[in-house]
């Protein structure tokens, strides 16, 4: 482990920045009952963690550590069994708009159509047509859908379908933006396009953005802030700051040797915590 | 968009829907099928392998079929045979639909609800109708409303089932994602709930509507003088297999009717059946 | 074969209205598979005999065994509803010998069902009634109101007659089938005003409330009789003769037991079926019983030679005439005579051994 790069997780001061945390976890814990009167499970084991206004940080870890359970509470899908987790200094309470959550699958209603699934937040909550339309068509536009605002989505392709669930995520201007592997069931190109996308629209918006995946390239390319979860019970292991975050394309990452030695140690924490993930017995 | 193209067949089992080429074929099997055995009995007819009174020729059929039509079945016109299960089975399954689909919502919905109708529902549903008869005659008397009750009853139980399972099947993702997007109770149910349950929902219908088409034959044993399950039962009575065959056959091509129409409904309604 | 899974394949449609077929077909492909196997024995294994499960004389015979005895095997008692059970029954085979009503046996002759008529067990004078309410005083009182009947049942029959002989406008009269048991569940609510049936079920609606409008004996003098007859499958006569003869001797004790002491017989069957006891007297009391030798004159049944001209052979088919004219029948189906549908062989077998005795 390099250390000059990499911070162990246990006390990671807040970042010296003027600006109160977006997204704030407090020792949260969160322990799931067992089966059939089974054992517990410890899914989060005092998680604390901070994202700053506008940074976007990525949770890497396997399958199993927790990282979609960190997700689920700061959109208030569960509550931590201790700790506190707050959004903007407050408790985070029932799921909202103010917290918007794109999901692995684009979860679009199939009954209607791209243009109102985008806009079926503000509709739902009274905003008059006049207001949410031209913010619509807006989105429509940065997404790259225009000419498919009638189309039933499942008339759409996997990554045309994501996109649009991308704008139903922003129309509504959340303070966070949550996204739980949305491009893990996309192909490669796909992929890179939609990533592409999401710099984007975020360098557009200024969005806090908490990112889950389990892909090292994903998180380098994306990523302000990487936190590496390890598994069992679910915590955070390391910390990596990704320099140059700012005009980042595909072409220079790849050819950017600080970013490649990254990756490499990344790959090799990740790696380690499969491992223990693996050969792991239980032990609380 | 290939893919959405593939997707649009409206085809839940997509491996064999992507070979255009069996599917074209399906119906001319079908075809082919139901001509072969059309043939097949009325060759057991012709070939005196078995006597007219037990398996009575296709076109004996056919010809028991004209006669009725023209003078109908114990003094009425076979038309009104029709007309008349048709409209009783019809009434029974609107009223089942009608009731039974926004209980079996509600019972999705609230589980307090759903333990307050479930033991009853449960235990009703698997018993056999024609139990019931002696009851609905003591209780309903002969009238039409003890036949009505008879194919409710039978319709409703499993609408009411469908309609909850429907609701219960509803991803949690999906409502995870209408949650966040700042849903009331109410807008999560009419908005979200209600269309995600559509397809599943015509599905129960639509085998409500077979199992309410069935207990016809069961609802007119009980003191009718005219339907289809009557003529059958009375016809069967004095062995009258012609017309019970008849009775069968025309039985057999409404139930298959009506099916067709709901699957059409369910095409115009619910276009997005099968995706999820 | 074929005709024999086929039968008990209809049989099994027609019963529950519900094709089936490929599940009876392939029980009964093993079923005859079995039963090729073995070469018909002189005694069956077992002989089936259908009852209506009211009490009728040949209850004796039930309840102290002594068809059993007479036949040297076992018997296997099979109770229906209404001859509308028994035809389908007898096409899916599992009949052998039936005591059941006169029109439903002429309905399955007429759709050419395997079967003989081989004796009379009774004519129907006072144990089949038309009941009606206080309002009812005559059948003609029908007009305008609702009555029950069994479907394709003697009951049925003699209603029928009935209508027509006291000229009822049968337009505003609604009749409606119902099961025995129904019509009397029917008659407690109030949703019929008269039955027709026969006992116990008569004595149930006169215990609450129901008087007798009419019996069956009444309509004899218009040429109506309404009888009860064994009725066996040919087949089944042509490999067991002996079978029959001994049933109509046996039938003949029971008659001649119930003569000799009413009371005590109407007892016994009113204890073996569970019945009430009044009920089992007066249904007894009901049915008049001619002698086998009477049987197998002109008239009844005729000795074989004058059948044609017998009074059964005409009742049947004045009888046939009627089916057709309230629509259950085809007019062409009926056959010139039903004759060839009654066979007095066993009738006159039985009493040439009339004076030897049953076997104890």
């Amino acid at each position: 482990m390099d250390g000059a790069r990499l911070t162990a997780a246990e006390g990671i001061a807040a970042p010296a920045s003027p600006a109160p945390p977006k997204i704030h976890l407090r020792d949260a814990s969160k322990r799931f009952a067992g089966l059939r009167g089974g054992t517990p499970t410890l899914a989060l084991d005092r998680v604390s963690l901070e994202v700053a206004e506008g940074e976007l940080v990525c949770l890497l870890g396997p399958s199993g550590c927790g990282k979609s359970t960190v997700l689920n509470l700061v959109a208030g899908f569960e509550t931590p069994s201790s700790g506190s987790v707050t959004v903007d200094g407050r408790p985070v309470g029932a799921p909202g708009p103010e917290r918007a959550v794109v999901f692995q699958q684009p979860q679009l209603f199939p009954w209607l159509s791209v243009l109102d699934n985008i806009t079926f937040g503000p509709r739902m909550a009274g905003v008059p047509e006049r207001v949410y339309r031209p913010e619509a068509e807006r989105y429509v536009r940065l997404i790259g859908l225009t000419g498919f605002e009638r189309h039933a989505p499942y008339h759409l392709s996997g990554g045309m379908r994501q996109r649009a669930a991308l704008a139903r995520a922003w129309i509504g201007n959340p303070r966070v933006l949550l996204m739980d592997e949305p491009f893990a069931a996309l192909d490669a190109q796909t992929r890179l396009t939609m990533q592409e996308l999401l710099l984007g629209l975020r360098r557009q918006t200024g969005t806090t953005i908490l990112f889950v995946t389990h892909d090292v390239d994903e998180a380098l390319f994306l990523a302000d802030r990487i936190l590496v979860m390890g598994s069992r019970p679910g915590r955070v292991t390391a910390e990596i700051r990704v320099p140059s975050s700012d005009a980042r394309d595909v072409d220079g990452f790849l050819d950017d040797p600080v970013l490649m030695a990254l990756r490499r140690d990344v790959v090799r924490l990740v790696r380690e915590e499969a491992r223990k993930a693996h050969a792991h017995q239980p032990n609380s | 968009m290939s893919e959405g193209l593939a997707g649009a067949a409206g085809d839940r089992d997509g491996a064999a829907a992507t070979r255009a080429g069996a599917v074209r074929s399906r119906p001319l099997v079908s075809v082919a099928a139901v001509l072969a055995v059309v043939a097949l009995w009325q060759a057991a007819g012709s070939l005196g392998w078995i006597g007219p009174a037990l398996l009575p020729t296709p076109a004996e059929v056919l010809q028991t079929g004209r006669e009725l039509a023209e003078t109908g079945y114990r003094q009425v016109p076979l038309w009104e045979h029709i007309l008349v299960s048709v409209a009783r089975a019809g009434v029974a399954f609107l009223a089942a639909v009608l009731t039974g689909v926004p209980l079996g919502l509600v019972m999705g919905v609230s589980p307090t609800v759903a333990a307050l109708f479930d033991p009853f529902v449960q235990f009703l549903r698997p018993l056999p109708k024609l139990a019931l008869i002696p009851l609905v005659i003591v209780w309903f008397g002969i009238g039409e409303f003890s036949k009505f009750f008879l194919i409710y009853i039978a319709t409703v139980l499993s609408i009411v089932v469908g309609a909850a399972g429907a609701v219960a099947a509803v991803g949690q993702e999906r409502r995870r994602a209408a949650a966040v997007l700042g849903v009331s109770r109410y807008q999560m149910f009419r908005h979200v709930l209600l269309p995600s349950t559509l397809p599943e929902l015509f599905t129960s219908v639509r085998l409500a509507l077979g199992i309410g088409w069935t207990t016809l034959i069961a609802a007119e044993m009980v003191a009718a003088t005219s339907g289809l399950g009557w003529m059958v039962v009375n016809a069967g009575a004095y062995l009258r297999t012609d017309v019970v065959m008849l009775g069968i056959v025309l039985l057999g091509l409404i139930g298959y009717g009506l099916d067709r129409a709901i699957v059409g409904l369910q095409k115009v309604m619910v276009p997005w059946t099968g995706h999820a | 074969m074929l005709k024999h899974w086929l039968a008990r394949a209809l049989a099994v449609a027609s019963l529950l209205a519900v094709p089936l077929a490929p599940a009876a077909l392939l029980s009964s492909l093993a079923s005859s598979a079995a039963a090729q196997t073995a070469t018909a024995p002189a005694v069956p294994e077992v002989v089936r005999l259908g009852y209506a499960g009211g009490p009728r004389v040949w209850m004796l015979g039930k309840a102290d065994g002594s068809y059993e005895k007479a036949f040297g095997t076992k018997v296997q008692w099979v109770p229906f509803n209404s001859g509308a059970d028994v035809l389908t029954l007898l096409a899916a085979k599992e009949l052998d010998i039936v005591r059941f009503g006169s029109s439903p046996a002429v309905a399955g002759i007429i759709r050419k069902l395997p079967i003989e008529v081989i004796g009379v067990s009774g004519v129907i004078a006072t144990s089949e009634r038309l009941i009606g309410r206080a309002a009812v005083k005559s059948v003609k009182d029908l007009e305008g109101r609702t009555v029950g009947y069994p479907a394709n049942s003697t009951a049925h029959y003699a209603l029928q007659a009935a209508l027509k002989v006291n000229k009822v406008d049968v337009a505003k009269v609604k009749q409606v089938p119902l099961r025995p048991a129904d019509i009397v569940a029917a008659w407690k609510r109030g949703d019929i005003d008269a039955a027709y049936v026969w006992g116990p079920f008569t004595q149930q609606l006169e215990a609450d409330g129901g008087h007798e409008v009419l019996a069956s004996r009444d309509l004899q003098k218009d040429g109506y009789y309404v009888w009860n007859n064994f009725v066996a499958r040919k087949e089944f006569l042509e490999k067991h003769p002996q079978i029959a003869v001994q049933l109509l001797r046996v039938f003949q004790k029971n008659v001649e037991q119930y003569k000799r002491d009413p009371e005590g017989s109407a007892k016994i069957v009113a204890e073996h079926l569970n019945v009430d006891l009044a009920a089992a007297r007066s249904t007894l009391a009901g049915i008049e019983y001619p002698e086998l030798a009477e049987q197998a004159t002109l008239k009844w049944l005729g000795d074989g030679t004058d059948t044609a001209d017998s009074v059964i052979a005409k009742g049947m088919k004045d009888t046939a005439n009627f089916l057709a004219e309230i629509g259950e029948v085809r007019k062409a189906d009926i056959p010139d005579s039903f004759a060839p549908w009654i066979n007095t062989r066993y009738l006159r077998e039985a009493l040439a051994r009339k004076d030897a005795a049953v076997k104890p």
